[in-house]
């Protein structure tokens, strides 16, 4: 595979500066499109802390995958791990990872543009997260309460 | 359309030029048939018209360029013949030099793309450069320019063929990669051609062309048709002030497209809501294809004395929108639309403005 080339690199800096107002989140092995990904972590209003990891891929010309990796393994107003859901339209969730991390649906690829930062990505996590509190507490599927936080 | 149905990547059977009076080898020629009784294509050394290249010289010289792993194709030698003779039809129209000579980019090898390829090749576009990762599989065909007998063959390797059945002299390169993952190869085969046309079925692709593409300062052209290709729209991004790009088209747009394949009803599919694979016919996607085939051409014209610039300075809106039928986006058209030149009606061309996004990181 090619090295990422001048323009995404110049993208990629311009996301680290935005990156910035997320206290902790690092842009790792920014000049390897394989490995290139993002470590951000959040803090919802309940105090709850996540980690979440964000593998770049072909950003910025698709939407990266977005993976909650702190706390493992995330579980369901059951206590099922979230993971076993594997995609689900009503849990906002595509495919997990190999480690059975959830990967989190902040995107449609229809309406991705490569003029969504890496900002807009991590805060549709975090209103994802904030969602997922409260099935958590109440049980309804995530997309009961996503239409009303976006 | 090919009325003879002789086969073209026959082997070549050559003659021997005769010993005396041959000494002047690039006087040699060779004129080919196709020999029913051995099912071989055969040359025969004539001398009589210097206009024509040896079979053998034409191999030598490389007809065949590219990367492309397949060697059997490879190794296959297309017939010669006179590019005059192939286009003298196109004459009173265009103009076949002003053709010959210029490049073009063609990225995504599936029914449109092959469409494209198709119209540019008998159109006397001389240059190609083939990017496709995938091969041709049976259920390709139904919407494929190439046939069966291409079937498990590397797209570019079968289209490359096709295009030098109608013209040998064509000079074509073939890329077999990811386009979404090719870095600077992408950027290299764009700053080398005089178009670009995307004809892959997803927007990573697209916006990695567009980009490239903007940056080169090169028309561009994107096609995609919608849900069971209803319809569809042509994208036209030339490298001119104020001209959108594909991304300021996509901004607050969304688009439902077709579902052409399992790979992209899996792509848009949950466990829970699966996605149909929902194709549309090819009389669907020739419309389609064939206006970008269109508006590269005219745009290739722009510089040189053909009598098509006028017709490439009329047709230079950003957006053109075609409806199949009276079904998803179109379902509220009005019926019997063909039947007055008034409102909006089902296939016809429609030309629409769209503003250029200020903030665009892909263009500005």
């Amino acid at each position: 595979m090619n090295a990422l080339n001048a323009r995404t690199k110049g993208r990629l800096a311009a996301e680290r500066k935005l990156l910035r107002r997320f206290p902790g989140a690092v842009i790792q092995f920014p000049d390897d499109p394989c490995r290139a990904s993002v470590l951000v972590p959040l803090q919802t209003t309940r105090r709850n802390r996540y980690v979440l990891w964000i593998p770049l891929g072909a950003f910025p010309n698709e939407p990266p995958e977005m993976y909650v990796v702190e706390p493992a393994p995330l579980r369901d107003y059951q206590g099922e791990k979230l993971s076993n859901r594997g995609s689900s339209m009503e849990m906002h969730l595509l495919a997990p990872d190999a480690y059975g991390h959830p990967q989190i649906c902040h995107h449609n690829d229809c309406g991705w543009t490569p003029n969504i930062t890496l900002y807009k990505v991590v805060m549709k996590g975090r209103i994802w997260l904030e969602a997922y509190e409260l099935h958590r507490a109440r049980g309804k599927p995530i997309d009961r309460y996503l239409p009303h936080m976006g | 359309m090919n009325t003879t149905n002789e086969p073209t990547n026959l082997p070549v059977a050559v003659a021997e030029p005769p010993s005396e009076g041959a000494g002047d080898e690039n006087a040699a020629a060779y004129d080919l048939y196709f020999d029913r009784a051995s099912g071989k294509l055969r040359a025969t050394y004539v001398d009589d018209d210097q206009d024509r290249l040896p079979a053998t010289q034409m191999a030598r010289e490389g007809f065949f360029i590219g990367d492309s792993t397949d060697e059997s194709s490879a190794a296959a030698t297309p017939p010669p013949a006179r590019t005059g003779d192939v286009f003298n039809r196109n004459a009173p129209v265009l103009e076949t030099d002003a053709l010959g000579h210029k490049k073009v980019l063609i990225v995504g090898l599936g029914s449109g793309g092959s469409i494209v390829a198709d119209s540019l090749a008998r159109s006397g576009v001389g240059g190609f450069t083939l990017w496709d990762h995938d091969c041709l599989d049976v259920h390709n065909v139904g919407r494929h320019v190439c046939t069966l007998e291409d079937v498990g063959r590397p797209k570019v390797d079968a289209m490359r063929d096709r295009i030098h059945a109608i013209n040998p002299n064509a000079k074509i390169e073939c890329i077999r990669r990811d386009v979404t993952k090719a870095g600077d190869a992408l950027d290299t085969a764009v700053a080398d051609v005089d178009c670009v046309v995307a004809g892959t079925d997803n927007n990573a692709s697209r916006f990695a062309i567009n980009e490239a593409a903007v940056h080169a300062a090169k028309p561009a052209f994107f096609g995609r048709a919608y849900t069971r290709a209803c319809g569809g729209d042509v994208i036209q991004v030339l490298p001119k002030r104020g001209m959108p790009c594909y991304a300021c088209h996509m901004e607050g747009r969304i688009v439902a497209e077709e579902t052409s394949s399992a790979r992209d009803a899996e792509r848009a599919a949950y466990a829970d809501r699966p996605v149909p694979v929902e194709p549309g016919l090819a009389i669907d996607i020739w419309p389609i294809a064939n206006m970008i085939a269109r508006l590269v051409v005219l745009r290739l014209c722009v510089g040189t004395a053909s009598t098509l610039v006028e017709t490439a300075n009329e047709l230079d809106a950003p957006l053109y929108l075609w409806a199949n039928r009276r079904q998803e986006t179109f379902a509220d058209w009005p019926a019997n639309g063909t039947r007055t030149l008034k409102g909006c009606a089902i296939l016809r061309w429609y030309a629409a403005g769209v503003p250029k996004n200020a903030a665009c990181m892909s263009c500005m």
